[in-house]
């Protein structure tokens, strides 16, 4: 038996000025409780907290950009982002999958339990700053572009992966929220290593992996995290996030392989075991 | 006007956090109203709680380009009169007039006044009129001088922000430089001097953050001469940008590089790995002005009319609060603002970018935009003697 | 010596033969002759424990710790006034007629004004930092600072003039001044090494600089005092220099190393014979006045061709302020202040008991009398004179100094146990002792890590508290008394250090 997708479409700016995101919260949660599964939101201009606690696994679609803590706390929902997202997204995701066709800040996936986040474009500070994972909930955040400091730090699990892919050419209209169509892959260039990561990387990681398209120099490592050789096993754990973020972004996969990944790991699960002493005195 | 308390004292415990900030600079030197500028803070009204709101904007006077415009908020005519008498001792009053606001957006607020003056009495008459804001905000009773500067003025007081500017009317003004400020604090109502932007003399600063390091930059302020007496951090931020620009002979092409440095120094691990050149000049600006440096988290936009009319955008060296910058797609205007979703609002299709940490984004009319990705004296022609 | 002369002993050492595996290590170790190993028995005995100054070497040495060490149990008749110290120092100089001499610092129960402050931290409205994760900076740099930078645009090019030389220290701690002679060579090096490998200074006091040591010279304070002793241009040639006018434990106070502990070492360490007395008069006999000073800095400077920054160390004393002002003004690029507690390797006791004032309110008057003058910006202020933990260098440091100096601490992770003995020369644990043998008690490798790591647990310490108070550079904290706060007793004492009551509310709030 086939259900048809129920959709809805919900405009967050009907009165020519962007709706409170109270009240547009509770629109979205008052859909999922009537049975809608694909909500569309409209005209989306930084309002906050979309699909906060939702553990229903719907779509909600957002055209503009989602203000900050999107997905917070949830556990299940996909949400695509047709524009950018500010920061704090995925905030202490759970599960379920949040797409970015632009940039998304600082803070991204902050002690993300579980579930995965595909950013098109750029990143700022702290990128999957205490990601955890347990059990068989290993937390992704993939960036197409590139981070700034503090990525990965005192990361305890799951895995990062940045791309360092330019998109700017690849998108035609510009006016227009990006949508898979309007990404021309062969526009999608590289960008130069030195840009893709910036200082402080993974410091005080103590678990979870992180790959960088291209080389890190040592002088970006922070604290207590190593980079290590980039095996065969190491691309076969990607290959499934890689064609995932390529089916989203309209990239050839070719292109990801073509360059070499850097892995970055802890140099152990109790970086800072020395720093203290417990005898008593 | 309906007065129940002073507008011009500071409660006693003022103590706030988080702020939203938005600013937009026309590059070709075109004047714009104040709507967009007021939309693009009311958008992040989730960032203010109501208390505080606030605009600079710059090129408002032409026919008073010459003359520094104090511009005043009093509790009462009696304070007008002080302010005009400790006026005409150091000064001639060449033109003054009350500013008109809409009476029906704000129940209580202060008279505003503006008096256009030159300075008469010997000294350097930046000094004289900073020491004049000084003296007004600490030392005459019901009266707060916002801003000072030339061709430029701030209008801010206790409100949200949107209120804020449809109170002033700054639908009405046109400038090519704006910046703004909405205010979460959660100090006492009532305290209009509070507000942001923070101005001396053409500079204003709008902030997010808190500088931990106040003390430290208080006493070393102390030093030069800026004495710390208005209870917001903010009052730091201006006064060493001021030594630094205007007190510092550094070279004009370089002086906002420098302050820049010197609010936000690059890492000792960074100037380790610098070129021998800029190593130098970074430790020697580093740890001559050492007492100088912002520490804390912060975001701020500072305005400035010296050398020249100019817009930065800075944040602490860890990033701990937002800051998002663009230019419109036809190159004619700059915004920076808290939240990307604001520059959304007034512009659909800018070039946005987020600076680096502790990397100022520096702007002003004809000259390219230092884009805040690198060191700001990275790339220049440098030596050492 | 009459009977009546007598003082009973201090404390009671004894020995517990029926764990005692007779090895005889407590005999050998014991400097000051307190037990003796009978051979006939076979058998450790306290043959004096009148001579016993708790010094714990026999005890720590005693493989089956079979010794004990107690105060001895004869007490004197309590007496809130005439304590036993009084009482015993009133004997001790009716029996000798003379100066009461001791040695590290003074050993009264005066109240610290460390222990008074508390200082801030972060909470909701700015966010700590994680020092451990990420850059928390205490790289501070000594020497002499301008207003402003000296830049020029020519021709479309920048440029700088270079500035004062500054000495780059990994952290705002030193080790002040201590003379080879007052210390072991062997303690000595080790504190050499360890300034070397943390980058940070030593102060090698007035004991000019041995052979060995040449490799430590940008490791090395060298200090012009009034003796003079080995100063040449190569002495000269060190990371910074220091005028000595005053040391916390004896203001106005010199010195005199006896002729028979001026040994082969000494001799060649102070270029003098061996066998004669090395002097350091009480002034400095080419300073007589401020200008004096400001002559003897600028010779300095002449004579190292202002690549070394030159100093001034001067005890903590009322005028303490006004002092370092002038200081200043007379050109030092930096300023020593050793508080009234500060160690000594001997000092009579009456002066180190009393003189002076407490380091935190030197400092804190010093700060702000600088600041007030427009010249704070000028100069490193380094601050010394009982620095306990790293709590204290912290509370210095927010108090106003740029750096802070340790003396006793330093002795202390080398195993100085404080039993204030320095002035005998008979340490037992090879420190403060000219006995070349009883010296290399130290084992340089072990004392050296030993220091290393105290540099490195201090600035730990200070790393974590800057975090908490959301500060990532040392320079955003120094004199950043806003972030302290009082407990003690006293609002006068506040006042002067400029410190609010703990419960006052911050007058200055972020935005």
């Amino acid at each position: 038996m086939t259900t048809k997708k129920r959709k809805i479409t919900i405009n967050a700016e009907p009165e020519g000025w962007p709706m409170d995101y109270r009240e547009l919260n509770k629109k979205i949660r008052k859909a999922i409780r009537d049975g809608y599964t694909h909500l569309i939101l409209q005209n989306v201009k930084g309002q906050r907290f979309i699909g906060a606690g939702i553990k229903e696994p719907v779509t909600i679609e957002i055209f503009g950009d989602a203000g900050l803590d999107l997905g917070v706390f949830s556990e299940g929902i996909t949400a695509i982002v047709h524009g950018c997202s500010e920061y704090l997204l995925g905030n202490t995701l759970n599960a379920g999958e949040l797409i970015v066709y632009g940039d998304s800040w600082d803070v991204t996936g902050m002690g993300a339990r579980g579930g995965r986040i595909f950013v098109m474009g750029n990143g700022g500070s702290r990128i999957g700053i205490h990601m955890k994972e347990f059990k068989d909930k290993k937390p992704v955040i993939v960036y197409g572009g590139t981070v700034k400091q503090y990525c990965g730090e005192y990361m305890a699990g799951g895995m990062i992966v940045v791309l360092g892919l330019d998109f700017g050419d690849a998108i035609a209209d510009r006016k227009k929220p990006v949508e898979r169509e309007d990404i021309d892959p062969n526009k999608v260039k590289d960008i130069i290593d030195e840009k893709i990561v910036q200082s402080d990387l993974c410091g005080g990681i103590h678990g979870g992996t992180v790959y960088i398209r291209g080389d890190v120099p040592d002088h970006s490592l922070g604290v207590y995290a190593i980079k290590d050789e980039f095996t065969q096993e190491d691309k076969e754990i990607l290959a499934p996030i890689i064609e995932r973020f390529c089916e989203l972004f309209n990239v050839p996969v070719d292109l990801i392989w073509k360059k070499k990944f850097t892995k970055i790991t802890p140099v152990s699960s109790r970086p800072f075991g020395k720093v203290y002493t417990y005898t008593p005195i | 006007m309906i007065k129940t308390n002073s507008f011009t004292t500071p409660p006693i415990n003022p103590n706030h956090d988080a702020c939203g900030i938005a600013a937009l600079l026309n590059l070709d030197g075109k004047k714009v109203s104040g709507v967009k500028i007021k939309n693009m803070i009311a958008l992040m009204k989730e960032r203010e709680n109501g208390l505080g709101g606030g605009f600079a904007a710059y090129g408002l006077f032409p026919k008073h380009k010459e003359q520094y415009c104090i511009q005043t908020i009093l509790d009462d005519f009696e304070a007008k009169e002080l302010v005009e008498e400790f006026l005409k001792d150091y000064t001639d009053i060449l033109e003054e007039e009350k500013v008109i606001v809409r009476k029906d957006v704000i129940k209580e607020y202060p008279m505003t006044w503006r008096f256009f003056v030159d300075v008469t009495c010997k000294g350097d008459p930046d000094d004289i009129i900073k020491d004049i804001m000084m003296h007004i905000n600490t030392s005459i009773r019901g009266a707060f001088c916002i801003s000072g500067g030339k061709n430029m003025a701030v209008f801010k007081g206790c409100g949200w922000a949107a209120d804020i500017a449809e109170f002033y009317q700054l639908d009405k003004i046109k400038a090519y430089m704006w910046s703004a400020h909405s205010r979460f604090p959660t100090n006492t109502p009532g305290w209009w001097g509070g507000a942001h932007p923070f101005s001396v003399l053409g500079h204003a600063v709008v902030h997010n953050g808190e500088i931990t390091s106040y003390g430290t930059n208080a006493e070393y302020l102390k030093e030069l001469g800026y004495e710390c007496k208005l209870l917001t951090d903010t009052e730091v931020l201006a006064y060493i940008f001021d030594f630094l620009t205007r007190k510092s002979n550094y070279p004009p092409k370089i002086v906002h590089q420098i302050a820049c440095m010197v609010l936000s120094p690059p890492y000792w691990k960074d100037i380790d790995r610098m070129p021998p050149k800029l190593k130098k000049w970074a430790t020697a600006i580093r740890i001559t002005h050492r007492k100088a440096m912002a520490n804390g988290p912060f975001a701020i936009v500072i305005t400035t009319d010296f050398p020249k009319p100019t817009m930065i955008g800075h944040s602490d060296r860890k990033k701990l609060r937002p800051l998002i910058a663009a230019v419109s797609e036809d190159e004619s205007t700059f915004y920076l603002s808290s939240e990307l979703s604001s520059i959304h609002l007034v512009d659909q299709t800018p070039n946005f970018w987020q600076p680096d940490p502790g990397k100022p984004v520096i702007a002003s009319i004809g000259e390219p935009i230092i884009k805040g990705t690198k060191e700001p004296l990275e790339g220049l022609p440098i030596k050492i003697k | 010596m009459k009977i009546q002369d007598k003082v009973m002993p201090r404390f009671k050492v004894e020995i517990d033969l029926d764990t005692c595996n007779k090895c005889g290590r407590c005999a050998v170790n014991c400097t000051f002759d307190v037990i003796d190993f009978n051979r006939s028995e076979d058998k450790p005995v306290v043959t004096n424990t009148g001579n016993c100054v708790a010094c714990q070497r026999c005890a720590v040495f005693c493989p089956t710790d079979a010794i004990t060490i107690q105060e001895y149990p004869v007490v004197y008749a309590p007496h809130g006034t005439w304590t036993p110290w009084h009482r015993r120092g009133v004997c001790e100089q009716a029996r000798t007629g003379a100066v009461l001499l001791t040695g590290l610092g003074t050993d009264r129960i005066y109240p610290t004004i460390f222990d008074s402050l508390l200082w801030d931290a972060c909470q909701v409205t700015n966010p700590s930092i994680d020092a451990l994760r990420e850059p928390v900076e205490t790289r501070t740099f000594l020497g002499r600072k301008p207003k402003k930078l000296n830049i020029r645009e020519i021709n479309g090019e920048f440029e700088l003039d270079e500035i004062y030389p500054n000495k780059l220290l990994s952290t705002p701690l030193i080790i002040g001044h201590m003379s080879l002679g007052s210390i072991s060579y062997n303690g000595h090096t080790a504190m050499l090494r360890a300034v070397n490998q943390v980058g940070t200074l030593f102060g090698t006091g007035e004991g000019g600089l041995h052979p060995d040591h040449a490799p430590f010279r940008n490791n090395i304070i060298a200090e012009i005092a009034s003796g003079r002793f080995g100063v040449c241009p190569d002495y000269l040639n060190a990371a910074a220099l220091e005028i000595k006018i005053g040391q916390g434990a004896k203001p106005g106070h010199g010195g005199q190393l006896p002729g028979e502990k001026v040994t082969q070492l000494i001799s060649d360490t102070r270029g003098i014979p061996i066998g004669t007395d090395a002097l350091s008069p009480n002034p400095q006999h080419d300073i007589y006045s401020i200008e004096d000073l400001k002559t003897l800095i600028a010779a300095l400077h002449e004579a190292t061709e202002y690549k070394v920054p030159v100093g001034v160390k001067i005890a903590a004393v009322n005028n303490v302020a006004a002092i370092a002002s002038g200081i200043v003004h007379a050109d030092a690029d930096f300023i020593t202040v050793d508080g009234f507690r500060a160690g000594t390797g001997a000092a009579p006791r009456v002066v180190r008991d009393n003189t002076g004032i407490p380091i935190e309110l030197a400092i804190a008057s010093v700060d702000q009398h600088l600041t007030n003058e427009g010249i704070r910006h000028k100069v490193t202020l380094i601050a010394g004179g009982s620095l306990r933990s790293s709590s204290d260098l912290i509370k210095i440091l927010a108090l106003g100094a740029d750096v802070g100096m340790i003396g006793t601490a330093a002795l202390i992770a080398m195993g100085c146990k404080v039993c204030q003995q320095c002035t005998t020369g008979k340490c037992a644990w090879g420190i403060a002792t000219g006995d070349p043998i009883i010296g290399q008690r130290i084992d340089l490798d072990w004392a050296t890590n030993r220091l290393i790591n105290l540099f490195n647990s201090w600035t730990s310490d200070l790393d974590e508290v800057l975090g908490i108070m959301g500060i990532d550079a040392v320079e955003s904290f120094v004199g950043n008394r806003d972030r302290l706060r009082y407990i003690g007793p006293n609002p006068a004492e506040a006042k002067i250090l400029d410190v609010k009551h703990a419960g006052s509310r911050i007058e200055v709030g972020g935005e």
